[in-house]
């Protein structure tokens, strides 16, 4: 189980020797492995979504019927003695699926959308306190069913929480343009959603390669790449577009809840952007770069001027310590298929300012740790780093398994 | 670096232990209230957001 790679864990461990009694390391990886898998499918059993339930809860004096019979959504009900449907769709938040369900009514001169009801939703806190404040639905009321319903077009979008705002707007199209053709006979005349590319996909792109080029370079342009990547990191991965990873991003991918590429190249930038370097290049420039709560860490070291160590006997064990950590939030992640409860990071909230119950505490205890520790939410608690290490450390095991030569030669 | 290279204090080690503590203190108590949370979760979810076109609410209610 040894090797000798070195690749800076944020918790820095020193791989232990291993053992010659009975293996209850792997006995113990093995049952957690198990768990995890079992966790993973009672969850996506459970969370099936009863579609016909959750209108019936939301409009209970309503009778529904199914009118149509299709297995994928947008599904459509008739309401019983109304000239009325509800149709339901669902789109991608940052956290996982929003469904949403909208009454759209007939008009002299066409349709309208009567009601629009968010029947579930797996979004982070943070990111739908953001929503209600910025005054997002209200947005939608009394709106046509040929209207455009794009965000930057006839919808406003609210800053540092676009993704579930696009995730939003697109169940709600969904819903009522199928409405709108199938229930109203409408022609559709509206807009399709096109590339959402401009000016801050242009810049994630840009800090990306910028970060790059400062891992990998030494010379002037490099020294200059640095702090400009930290200082767009901060305001702009953080406090603009609040998409930082979190281990609800990871878990949220192995659930399938992925952004749709058009409405949210900006998630993909950032996932290839990251994932490539560590599968391409072998370096995890998240950490090392993007992530703007290092930078935000970074920050508070520098006014404190303090570096307090953090004893070894902790330290040594701080990898098994976020392993388990992240464990624990996993199995709350895959058994209610909702990512944002195991998302125990603070970095929605710090960037945000919008968090519920003890992530209040969480936020200014890290920060107060990195104060007088330098990094220290990364070294000794961030499933992110660690997992991006790891994936690194993954990388060179195989290359080094494929080309034949000992792990950790070169 | 200065610091960091001075012997520690005993001090200083009690206190990163304590940062330490109450910080894994904190996320213990968020994985509670993230269990809590759970088990309120039912396959049904109750409406968390109603958004009404005033006048068509007005008809609907008829």
């Amino acid at each position: 189980m040894t090797d000798s790679i070195e690749v800076d864990p944020p918790s820095g461990e020193i791989p232990e020797e291993p053992s010659q009694g009975f293996p209850w390391r792997g006995v113990l990886e093995g049952c957690a492995w198990a768990l995890l898998v079992a966790a993973f499918v009672i969850g996506q059993i459970a969370a099936k979504p009863d579609y016909a339930g959750m209108l019936a809860k939301a409009l209970p004096d309503e009778v529904l019927t199914r009118s149509e019979n299709n297995t994928i959504l947008p599904f459509v009900f008739q309401i019983q003695g109304k000239d009325d449907v509800v149709i339901i769709s669902d789109g991608e938040g940052y956290g996982g699926p929003l469904v949403v369900g909208i009454r759209a009514r007939r008009t002299e001169d066409g349709g309208r959308l009567a009601e629009v009801l968010m029947l579930s939703h797996k979004e982070t806190p943070a990111f739908m306190e953001r929503l209600r404040r910025g005054k997002f639905f209200p947005q939608f009321g009394g709106k046509d069913v040929i209207d455009n319903f794009i965000v930057g077009d006839d919808i406003d979008v609210v800053s540092g929480a676009s993704v579930s705002s696009k995730g939003f707007t697109k169940a709600v199209r969904d819903a009522v343009h199928q409405g709108a053709v199938s229930q109203l006979g409408l022609e559709p005349t509206w807009q399709q959603p096109g590339w959402s590319l401009g000016l801050n996909e242009a810049l994630l792109v840009t800090l990306i390669v910028l970060a790059f080029y400062a891992g990998y370079r030494k010379d002037k342009l490099a020294k200059i790449a640095k702090p400009t990547v930290m200082i767009g990191a901060l305001l702009f991965v953080g406090f603009y577009a609040n998409a930082s990873l979190s281990l609800s991003s990871l878990a949220g991918i192995i659930m399938g809840y992925i952004p749709d590429l058009r409405e949210h190249p900006m998630w993909w930038i950032m996932i290839i952007g990251v994932f490539g370097s560590v599968v391409v290049m072998g370096r995890n420039i998240y950490c090392q770069q993007l992530c703007p709560f290092m930078v935000v860490q970074d920050l508070a070291q520098k006014i404190s001027g303090v570096k307090l160590r953090i004893d070894h006997r902790f330290q040594k064990r701080a990898r098994t310590l976020i392993f388990f950590m992240s464990w624990v939030a996993l199995m709350l992640i895959f058994l209610s298929a909702h990512p944002a409860l195991g998302s125990y990071e603070p970095f929605a909230m710090m960037f945000s300012l919008e968090g519920l119950g003890i992530q209040w505490y969480i936020l200014p205890a890290s920060l107060l740790g990195a104060f007088f520790v330098p990094r220290f939410w990364c070294r000794l608690f961030c499933p992110v780093g660690l997992y991006l290490n790891e994936m690194v450390r993954l990388r060179r095991r195989v290359l080094g398994w494929f080309s034949g030569r000992k792990v950790g030669e070169g | 670096m200065k610091t960091a290279k001075q012997k520690d204090k005993p001090w200083q080690l009690k206190f990163t232990w304590a940062l330490s503590i109450v910080m894994l203190t904190l996320v213990a108590g968020f994985f509670y209230q993230s269990f809590q949370e759970m088990r309120k979760i039912t396959p049904v979810q109750v409406a968390v957001e109603r958004i009404k076109d005033k006048a068509a609410s007005e008809q609907l209610s008829e």
